[in-house]
């Protein structure tokens, strides 16, 4: 059950890309919560992320020393105790354990300790998403197979967009990576796409012309003239951004930051901070960063065997980059706003503990199957 | 083809994981787009619009200029105060502040708990605090102490600020208030050198520039600050003594005149310079309300009305300077009835006089030797002198709102029209500032002079003699008589004085050449015998060889008791105002001993 895991075993470029994103995160989430009295300016919010961080960072550990087969057979429990959560979540609402905050009753309050359990069921269900996939029986070409998958991946996100429309959307990009690499056929996967879009332009159409959604969509397309209502977030932002040009104002020198007129900056908006303070060049990096993280989960499923094991760093990498697209197209105001947070950056716990599970699981699969060879360039994976 | 085949292949196939990378990549690049777009393309209006939500300004006013008299003594001044405002809002130690305010205003604690507590910003703490004059007490300078301690290491009392403000202050309260002028509720300045120095007497309000946070809470590292620049001082030639006295003698004549307008006017000859000028009614320049707009006219320069005798000596002079007379020749009078041509014929309501030397009809005032004299001189010629003695045109001075008067117009001047009445002051419209400085001219050997307000104008710049301004240009100098001629219209309006009309008003200890001159008033289209507009000018010393140091006009609009002659009503005025002037200033008196020259 418990799996030695060597250094040379590691998905070093997944490994290295979430610690440095974890890193510049931590220095975005001090920057934003700056407090002048405390050691290294860092003040609750940031020493909470550090503790977090190595709670994560242990465990990630402990779940990469568990054969992957285990997890593999504890996949469908996992799921179910994922829907159950949903369900006292959904029946919960409102009450002292699943608190409104914010207007969403996406947390769960034991105590003082508060968790976003969807981020969690975010790995659940990936993890049996890749089981299902990887079913011998599977043929992900089947029409019906195809929806059978769709139907396991979007089950939880159905019933959490109800509170957090939000982290619902950070499910599709996963469930059609996994698919995609499971063969699903491309025709399908244009079909699926025309289909959103359009339901999404009728959607938008038919919204209540006094609704705020409607408001919601007219602010992002001009946010300035909803620069006190809808588009204030949007508006603050961008203004942030752009007033760090190329180089940025310099670390916790951001006076857009420092002077608190980016709402939820260590959030949501944390690019807002890390535009102002360091400018295009660090917001191209983080974009480029995000991406290498992106590649390097791609290039470990590509040297998976299992097709379990192999869809797991597939569907993780298409959540984190997808779930970080979304996020960066609300700050960027590209998007009309929902509360997407950015992975590894925007302070949260739950957040960076789900994550690095991800990629304890990731781990323990690489571990599993043993050596990894070292990335060839010259002579890539498909055409060894 | 099996999908478990598919699927158990050692390898994924290449291209789902090369269309996911392609995903991948197209979102980065987008992203990457974006984030060029606003920091690197579209940026400088987005910092911009970062600027403009963050940055505050607020102006700190700026010292209105003072006006001094002649001697420096202030007439109208800024004087400094601040206003010490609290914004419980912003406060980061409410215990503090009040204990530290309560200490320094002496306001029980408990009174500025409770206004801190209600929690409404730009609440005032306390107005009008005076900077503290050496050796007492410096309350702002304790407050500001506090606000933002010099030793920057001490802690800054956030929430609390201190405002300068400026009052406008009336040292001499009701001291010529048409000529001073006043300063609106908006700032800028409404009359006399509030309002034509307008602009330079505002000066510049300067500026700091705060960032202030989310909640509007100010930032106080970093401020840029520009000072306010002062606005310009202005030294009158008005000598407040001698304004004080014109003042007082006019109010005394009109308390026993009552009449509708009055005006008076100090003229230094040799300079132009106005060392007094009132206007009769007047108002108060800090309480304005319940002021009737009529008594904001400055008579002196609105006040148009016919001259009169007054007239009669610039016209005599012309036609001695033209070679049309002489001052000892004789001129029959008529016994106060002659007809010219077929004009209507000019009356002597006193009775007239037989045949007179001219110096003798100006002593007298007669008006048919100054229609004989009219018809000599012509329309052409008459009318060029009544310019270059400078009626029809403003004199120039350097307040607003001055009247031309009302002269006709060249072409239309007729012999048996104009010739007969406008020698005698009649036909001709003047104020009452045009007419003194004809005479001034007159008293000044013959040259005239524009009228001279403002001596200097300066910015404070730190400097002991500060920045001095350019003044406005004016109209100039120019010669209407020669010396000799001045001289000999000066011997004749002696006479005026020593055997004429002006006898009664004779100075005590100078010498002094005078004309009085008394102008029905035209009411409903025709002149109203009891209705008149009486008028003194007289200036002193006047002889030869000594220099005429003031001349002054008197003009009293329809007096309704004690008289209705300028002789009777003026020229009293005139003469207190003269005596007293002159004996203020130290003009030597005559009789007076030789003074002996050649030791040195």
């Amino acid at each position: 059950m418990i799996q030695r895991v060597r250094l040379v075993d590691l998905p070093w470029a997944v490994v290295l890309c979430a610690l440095l994103l974890s890193a510049a995160g931590l220095l975005l989430v001090t920057s934003a919560t700056w407090n002048d009295d405390a050691a290294w300016g860092m003040g609750n919010e940031a020493r909470m992320q550090v503790v977090w961080w190595a709670i994560a960072l242990i465990a990630g550990a402990i779940t990469a020393h568990l054969r992957f087969a285990l997890w593999k057979d504890l996949a469908w429990a996992g799921y179910g105790v994922a829907l159950l959560l949903l369900v006292i979540m959904v029946l919960a609402a409102g009450t002292p354990l699943v608190p409104k905050i914010k207007g969403q009753a996406n947390w769960i309050a034991l105590g003082s300790l508060r968790i976003q359990p969807v981020e969690f069921i975010k790995i659940a269900t990936l993890l049996a998403l890749a089981r299902l996939c990887a079913a011998p029986w599977f043929d992900a070409r089947k029409l019906s197979h195809a929806l059978v998958a769709i139907a396991v991946g979007l089950g939880p996100a159905v019933l959490v967009a109800k509170e957090d429309l939000g982290s619902a959307l950070t499910f599709p990009p996963m469930v059609v990576g996994v698919l995609l690499i499971c063969g699903l056929r491309l025709r399908l996967v244009a079909l699926g796409a025309l289909l959103a879009l359009s339901a999404a332009a009728v959607g938008v159409a038919t919204l209540p012309k006094d609704g705020y959604q409607w408001k919601r969509v007219q602010a992002w397309l001009d946010p300035e003239a909803y620069a006190l209502a809808e588009g204030y977030q949007t508006t603050r932002s961008l203004r942030s951004i752009g007033s760090g040009r190329v180089f940025g104002k310099g670390y916790a020198a951001g006076d857009q930051n420092r002077l608190g007129w980016v709402p939820e900056k260590h959030t949501d908006l944390i690019l807002a901070v890390a535009g102002e303070e360091t400018g295009f060049l660090g917001t191209s990096c983080l974009v480029l960063l995000l991406f290498l993280f992106g590649l390097g989960c791609l290039w470990t499923a590509g040297n998976l065997k299992d097709p379990a094991a192999r869809l797991v760093p597939a569907g993780f990498g298409c959540l984190v980059v997808g779930q970080a697209g979304i996020n960066l197209a609300v700050a960027t105001g590209m998007m009309p706003v929902t509360g997407v947070t950015l992975p590894f950056i925007s302070y949260g716990g739950s957040s960076l503990l789900a994550l690095y599970l991800g990629i304890g699981l990731i781990t323990s699969a690489c571990a599993e199957q043993g050596r990894q060879p070292r990335p060839n360039l010259l002579r890539p994976f498909w055409a060894r | 083809m099996d999908a478990a085949l598919t699927l158990d292949r050692p390898r994924p196939r290449f291209w789902p994981l090369a269309l996911t990378f392609a995903w991948f990549a197209g979102l980065c690049a987008v992203l990457g787009w974006r984030l060029h777009e606003l920091q690197v393309v579209s940026r400088d209006e987005l910092v911009r619009r970062a600027a403009a939500q963050q940055v505050r300004t607020w102006s700190i006013p700026a010292q209105r200029g003072a006006i001094v008299d002649v001697s420096g003594a202030p007439l109208v001044t800024s004087v400094g105060t601040w206003t010490l405002r609290a914004d419980p809002d912003y406060m980061d130690d409410k215990l503090r502040a009040t204990v530290e305010l309560s200490r320094i205003l002496g306001v029980p604690r408990e009174t500025l708990r409770r206004q801190f507590e209600s929690g409404r910003n730009g609440r005032i703490l306390a107005k009008e605090i005076r900077d503290g004059e050496p050796g007492e007490r410096d309350l702002p300078g304790e407050l500001q102490e506090l606000i933002k301690p010099s030793d920057r290491k001490k802690p800054r009392l956030a929430g609390v600020s201190l405002v300068r403000e400026f009052t406008r202050t009336y040292p001499e309260a009701r001291l010529a208030p048409h000529l001073l002028g006043f300063v609106q509720a908006d700032g800028g300045g409404g009359l006399g050198i509030e309002q034509a120095f307008n602009a330079a007497m505002t000066g510049t309000p300067g500026s700091e520039k705060l960032s202030v946070d989310a909640l509007g809470k100010p930032v106080l590292d970093g401020a840029i600050s520009t000072p306010p620049r002062p606005g310009a001082n202005i030294q009158l030639a008005i000598d407040l003594s001698v304004q004080r006295l014109v003042q007082a003698e006019l109010l005394a004549g009109v308390e026993k005149l009552r009449p509708q307008n009055a005006a008076a006017i100090v003229v230094r000859p040799a300079t132009g310079e106005i060392l007094a000028m009132a206007s009769w009614p007047d108002f108060d320049p800090v309480d304005r309300s319940g002021l009737v707009a009529s008594s904001m006219r400055n008579n002196c320069l609105t006040f148009v009305y016919e001259p009169g005798s007054t007239m009669k000596p610039l016209v005599a002079g012309a036609a001695v300077a033209e070679g049309l007379a002489r001052w000892d020749e004789l001129i029959d009078c008529e016994h106060g009835h002659w007809k010219f041509q077929n004009s209507p014929p000019v009356r002597e309501k006193t009775g007239g006089h037989g045949v007179l030397s001219l110096v003798e009809c100006i002593a007298l005032s007669d008006n048919i030797a100054m229609a004989k004299l009219g018809v000599r001189l012509g329309p052409a010629r008459l009318a060029d002198w009544i310019e270059r003695l400078g009626f029809g045109r403003p004199t120039g001075i350097e307040l607003p709102g001055e009247d031309a008067g009302l002269v006709a117009a060249k072409a239309r001047w007729k012999l048996g029209e104009h010739c007969l009445r406008i020698p005698m002051g009649h036909g001709v419209a003047v104020t009452p500032l045009q007419l003194v400085m004809a005479h001034a001219a007159v008293a000044n050997g013959g040259l005239w002079h524009p009228p001279r307000l403002v001596r200097r104008m300066w910015i404070d710049d730190g400097t002991a003699h500060g920045q001095d301004l350019d003044l406005p240009k004016q109209p100039d100098s120019h010669r209407v008589f020669s010396a000799a001629e001045a001289l000999a219209i000066q011997s004749a309006m002696t006479h005026t004085m020593t055997e004429g009309t002006g006898k009664r008003v004779q100075l005590d200890g100078y010498s002094s050449a005078g004309k009085t001159g008394t102008a029905e008033k035209i009411i409903d289209g025709r002149y109203a015998s009891n209705h008149n507009v009486g008028s003194f000018v007289c200036w002193a010393p006047a002889e030869s060889g000594a220099r005429a140091e003031l001349c002054c006009l008197v003009v009293i609009d329809d007096p309704s008791q004690n008289g209705r002659f300028g002789a009777d009503t003026a020229a009293p005025i005139v003469r207190e105002i003269l005596q007293g002037s002159l004996e203020y200033l130290k003009i030597p008196k005559r009789p007076e001993p030789e003074v002996r020259d050649g030791k040195r």
